[in-house]
């Protein structure tokens, strides 16, 4: 028998605030891609662009997954937060700076851009602050736990790699090529946001979706191929390598996420609970979503004679949409209907659990307006999709306006679940049920 | 010396936390609560260690089990 040491959660307020703030970069990143300019379709490096896409990479996932660490690590993964007062201020900080950021971008001011970039290193390193003892080793402990461990290197080298660029465009150091971009990119995208979303996976597929026949088999495999490709990978993109270099390296640095979406597609088929609520679909439709990146990736790789069109910044677009909205968005929606109204539950109801009735967490949000927020958003990024590779402005505008609309409906829903009281469901009485004697 | 058993295995949570705290209520002094789990519960432990009950858990086999009893101290 082993004797356990109590886990402690952060109070709801701590983390409630990176949970509701994190859609209004879902937002920006909706309404920039919605006034998106013919530039869009036509260089992947196009300011706008590259607004939305810190807007929805910083200002949404990284904020919501800021939040999601500082619950996980203390409460389940047995680390402890350094100070929770620096996680107050880690939260303005990163918000004032990511808005920022974003406008600075947006507008092509190198030098508020540069300004606005070291608010984020600041608000980096106050996270790191915290989330290096809550999460703990990369060498030991659990999955999820290795997993956010290594990722939180990757967020070093993909903000690092991230002001050089801005330095080399204030100062004129060096070309920012778009090699470079694609390396500082990926660090962000598989090494920062992938590792993340696959290691959380490894603790709440299971969890919600009730996995007990089935153990993950790779997941310590996986982590260190995904780790070292995306490493490699990334320093060899910035040498704006040659066709053939640029297809090994997308095959090797994609292996890593595609076996990982095996792994998870074996657990999700061996659950134990059937009926699929909105984080069991947004499961399935995120794995749909990574093959999909997986594809688009490789012909981007291969470049101008794969790309639709013969304008590689379609298919590049496309790609990120795919792998940003589409892999890693849809699995945080999913995520959130679970993880914010648990928060609610372990805060407000625990006391009071076995000694009067108190509501479960589907008692907390709306499973219907969770559906309608993940299909509205899952429809936003197929739309998009399609404007990049079909070339049509409009189209893409109308994923953009989708996106925003996702991004309104999922932010009351979540200030819903916070705010609302709530109540236990009335026990269903079956027609001619004995309810009293 | 009473025991009172619960199959946890296969619910989402926090429904497994609820059914041991409801458990609980009669729970006499050498009674204890023995609960098949799917995985450790980390967050009921601070709600039990508040309550005044101890508890062991047992991870080592494919079923993990909770047992819970009251302090004695």
């Amino acid at each position: 028998m082993t004797l356990a040491a109590p886990g402690r959660g952060p109070a709801l307020g701590l983390v409630a605030p990176f949970f509701l703030a994190a859609p209004a970069g879902l937002l920006a990143a909706g309404l920039i891609l919605t006034f998106s300019n013919g530039d869009t379709l036509l260089a992947i490096n196009a300011p706008r662009t590259v607004a939305a896409t810190h807007a929805a990479v910083i200002g949404w996932l990284t904020t919501a997954i800021f939040g999601a660490i500082y619950q996980l690590g203390p409460a389940v993964l047995g680390g402890r937060l350094a100070s929770t007062r620096l996680v107050r201020i880690h939260f303005a900080v990163h918000a004032g700076a990511v808005s920022t950021f974003v406008w600075a971008i947006w507008h092509w001011e190198v030098t508020v851009m540069a300004l606005a970039g070291l608010g984020l290193i600041a608000s980096f390193v106050l996270f790191l602050i915290n989330a290096v003892p809550a999460v703990g080793s990369p060498w030991r402990g659990s999955l999820p736990s290795r997993y956010l461990a290594v990722s939180l290197g990757f967020i070093v080298l993909a903000a690092g790699f991230g002001m050089t660029w801005v330095g080399a465009l204030e100062h004129l150091w060096f070309p920012v090529t778009m090699g470079r971009l694609s390396g500082h990119a990926h660090l962000g995208l598989v090494g920062w946001l992938g590792l993340t979303v696959m290691g959380i996976a490894y603790q709440l597929i299971p969890m919600f979706n009730v996995v007990q026949r089935k153990q993950p088999v790779a997941g310590g495999r996986i982590l260190a191929f995904t780790a070292l490709a995306t490493v490699g990978g990334a320093l060899v993109l910035m040498t704006d390598p040659g066709l053939w270099t640029r297809v090994v390296v997308a095959v090797v640095m994609t292996a890593g996420p595609a076996a990982w979406g095996v792994e998870m597609l074996r657990l999700m088929l061996a659950r134990s609970r059937r009926a699929l609520d909105v984080q069991g679909r947004a499961t399935f439709v995120s794995l749909g979503f990574l093959a999909v990146t997986i594809c688009l990736g490789l012909l981007a790789a291969i470049g101008e004679t794969a790309s639709p069109g013969g304008e590689p910044a379609r298919i590049l677009l496309a790609y990120g949409i795919a792998g940003v909205g589409g892999w890693a968005g849809v699995t945080l929606i999913g995520n959130s209907y679970k993880i914010l109204p648990f928060l609610v539950w372990y805060h407000r109801y625990r006391q009071f659990a076995g000694i009067r009735p108190v509501p479960v967490v589907a008692d907390i949000y709306s499973e219907g307006v969770a559906r309608a927020t993940l299909a509205v958003h899952a429809t936003a990024v197929v739309v998009a999709m399609a404007g990049a590779l079909l070339g049509e402005l409009d189209i893409l505008r109308t994923g953009g306006a989708l996106l925003a609309l996702g991004a309104v409906i999922h932010l009351f829903s979540l200030v819903h679940i916070v705010l609302a009281p709530h109540a236990p469901a009335p026990k269903r009485v079956r027609p001619g049920e004995v309810i009293a004697r | 010396m009473a025991t009172i058993q619960i199959d946890n295995r296969g619910l989402q949570p926090p429904e497994p936390m609820v059914r041991i705290l409801a458990a609980l209520g009669g729970l006499a002094v050498d009674d204890e609560v023995v609960a098949l789990m799917d995985r450790e519960p980390h967050l009921l432990y601070p709600e039990l260690e508040r309550r005044g009950y101890t508890w062991e858990f047992d991870g080592r086999d494919d079923a993990y089990v909770l047992t819970v009893r009251r302090s004695t101290a």
